[in-house]
């Protein structure tokens, strides 16, 4: 499969291009960016054949099957849509796009013209989110009741100006797109409505850097986050509560554990045990310096082979709207100071009435 | 000769009667200028009750004690950017703009005002970029903050200079931090230097994400090398362990002996600085150094 990328970025350098080379069914044979010098370092750094300022050449190459998208959110639909009307399968980082409408065009486009939309949700992919999943699906824990994520990030200085303040999402469009596709893969339900409390707690920062949200499904099972880049500390943790136990995961030390009856000091040493198990595997495997870029690799992997297959995306256009839908709708809950209902709002913010999710 | 060094006890609420009475009693005078440059720290993007930046009621204080006791033409707060320090954004965000306003005070990016390239007799640089504001007859006041520093041990009056190099990517010179922390105090020796200990940084990840230390103290005089000494004492180690200071002292900003004025420093809390910590968390920092070179398509 031929690759095109589009953006030759901190993302495509560090996680994408080495997932492609590391791929053997897969060659990038073009790379595109507006800095024209930047394209020409990457293209000679990885071996890629041609490098462009224009990204339209990327897409209007006949020779291409899939266009990776790697640039900024807000241009993420005008070059997604081109592709797909060009009949290139699209690859696009999180999230989707900078807004609902956007997203939904994009995956009406992708449909109207049969190529594949995935979006790089890749925390999914960590073994411990794994873990989690599989002990959902297999009934460890029972129904699932309850969800509560801790997603703090520090700021991202490195980011431009024009990025930071993108859509006022902050820190919920930044890591904590993350933690919303991860709650809404783990609870497997649509989420209904969402309450969000925060906002920007420094002075004019103008976007929210934190936020404590509740999300509540369609079942009866709810979630509760909290987003913050103000606390200097990486974390991303999960509990995930059930009828017949508990999991906490915790993404920074790619470990999970289960929970069940009464808390007993084996437990304890069982954790531990199976923690520091897992930090030497990933520190000598070298994932642990690598955090969420080494789970890039397995789901391009999957994408490539749902291609061929002709099988499901590994994060599809719709899973990826939700978790957009839900980002903005916390946005304007606290705006609002209200709660938000998701499939409305979608349907208002894409002016389709009759859209389903 | 040993250096006059003051300690004080303070918390923010009492900040500026605790700053007047100490600097009155140390003695401190501009010396007939004018214009005052002090030198804040917004190095990091942590909020003021973090220890890690200048505390805005600190400034404040300051502030106040200059436009009570002086007739002064301008006072300049200044700061650099660095490559995790976005001052122009920090000063708005971090609420230093109404204490600037309040107290007539003009904020300087060093890093976008003119500068003028300079011959030293530095222990690593030749050279250097000064910025413009340097080369007005001003009064230098080091505002720094008291810190454990994971790759310096310790960030305090004399590290503050650091951050008057105008250049962005400063941390190309992390190998020789020690010489040129050295060099920039050769270049831009403060006149009086302030250490805010009254919410310190300690711990093995300082300077910026180390534990906040409820400290309540500030140290200050007219000698950055003397000040740090006695930071060096108040954290948990000997001066001679810090190769900044050192390195200072030998290029003559200032010396290591100090006479103390104030409080003690026996009862301060401790820095929670642990040797073995520090020693596994640079191993660990240079693994990962190393992995990150190393990284190709087969780490994957």
């Amino acid at each position: 499969m031929k690759i095109g990328i589009i953006g030759c970025g901190k993302i495509a350098v560090k996680a994408h291009l080495p997932s492609f080379m590391a791929i053997p069914e897969a060659e990038v044979v073009s790379v595109a960016d507006i800095d024209e010098e930047k394209a020409k370092y990457v293209a000679k750094k990885f071996g890629v054949r041609k490098y462009f300022k224009d990204y339209n050449y990327v897409i209007n190459d006949e020779e291409i099957d899939l266009v990776d998208i790697c640039t900024t959110p807000e241009t993420h639909a005008k070059i997604a849509i081109n592709a797909a009307s060009n009949g290139k399968h699209i690859l696009v980082e999180k999230p989707i796009a900078s807004n609902v409408r956007e997203a939904v065009e994009m995956i009406k486009v992708a449909k109207r013209n049969g190529v594949r939309l995935c979006v790089v949700h890749n925390f999914r992919y960590f073994s411990a989110m794994q873990g989690v999943k599989r002990s959902i699906l297999e009934g460890r824990i029972g129904n699932v009741t309850s969800i509560q994520g801790v997603c703090h990030q520090h700021f991202p200085l490195r980011w431009s100006p024009r990025t930071w303040w993108f859509n006022q999402g902050g820190v919920i469009y930044d890591i904590g797109i993350h933690m919303i596709d991860a709650i809404l893969w783990l609870a497997e339900d649509y989420p209904k409505e969402v309450y969000a409390v925060g906002g920007d707690y420094l002075n004019g920062m103008n976007c929210v850097n934190q936020a404590s949200v509740l999300i509540e499904f369609s079942g009866k099972k709810v979630a509760l986050c909290d987003f913050s880049w103000l606390t200097g500390r990486t974390i991303f943790s999960i509990w995930v509560h059930g009828t017949a136990g508990h999991i906490f995961s915790d993404m920074c030390f790619n470990h999970f554990y289960e929970a069940h009856g009464v808390p007993t000091p084996i437990d304890e040493i069982k954790n531990f045990s199976l923690k520091m198990f897992t930090f030497f595997k990933d520190l000598i495997s070298g994932r642990f310096f690598l955090s969420s870029l080494a789970y890039h690799k397995p789901l391009i992997e999957k994408f490539i082979e749902s291609i061929k297959s002709k099988g499901c995306e590994p994060v599809s256009g719709e899973e990826a709207l939700l978790a957009l839908a839900v980002a903005e709708a916390i946005v304007q809950s606290i705006n609002e100071k209200g709660k938000i209902d998701i499939m409305k709002m979608i349907q208002s913010k894409s002016g389709d009435k009759n859209l389903c999710v | 000769m040993a250096s006059k060094v003051g300690v004080s006890l303070s918390d923010y609420t009492y900040i500026g009667d605790m700053l007047e009475k100490a600097l009155n009693s140390y003695g401190f005078n501009l010396k007939g200028k004018r214009k005052v440059i002090i030198k804040v720290n917004l190095s990091e993007f942590r909020t003021p009750e973090t220890g890690v930046i200048t505390h805005p009621l600190f400034l404040d204080a300051l502030l106040k004690y200059l436009r009570k006791f002086y007739d002064l033409d301008s006072i300049y707060v200044v700061e650099s950017d660095s490559v995790v320090g976005l001052p122009d954004f920090f000063i708005r965000w971090f609420g230093f703009i109404p204490i600037l306003q309040k107290w007539g005070a003009e904020y300087i990016n060093l890093s976008r005002c003119g500068s003028v390239l300079r011959d030293i007799e530095g222990l690593h640089l030749k050279k250097m970029r000064v910025p413009e504001v340097f080369l007005d007859d001003a009064y230098f006041i080091s505002l720094s903050k008291l810190k454990t520093s994971s790759i310096t041990r310790m960030s305090c009056a004399l590290k503050n200079q650091f951050g008057c190099i105008p250049i962005k990517w400063k941390s190309k010179y992390h190998p020789w931090i020690n010489e040129v922390i050295a060099d920039a105090n050769l270049v831009f020796r403060p006149d009086f230097s302030i250490v805010d200990g009254i919410i310190g940084v300690g711990g093995v990840q300082g300077p910026s994400f180390g534990v906040p230390i409820n400290a309540r103290i500030f140290v200050y005089g007219e000698d950055p090398v003397a000040v740090d000494s006695v930071c060096a004492k108040i954290i948990g180690f000997n001066p001679s362990e810090i190769a900044y200071i050192k390195k200072s002292e030998k290029l003559g900003v200032g010396t290591t002996k100090y006479e103390l004025v104030g409080e003690s420093i026996k009862k301060i809390r401790k820095f929670e600085f642990n040797r073995i910590e520090h020693l596994l968390l640079k191993i660990g920092f240079h693994l990962q150094q190393a992995y990150s070179r190393r990284y190709s398509r087969d780490s994957l």
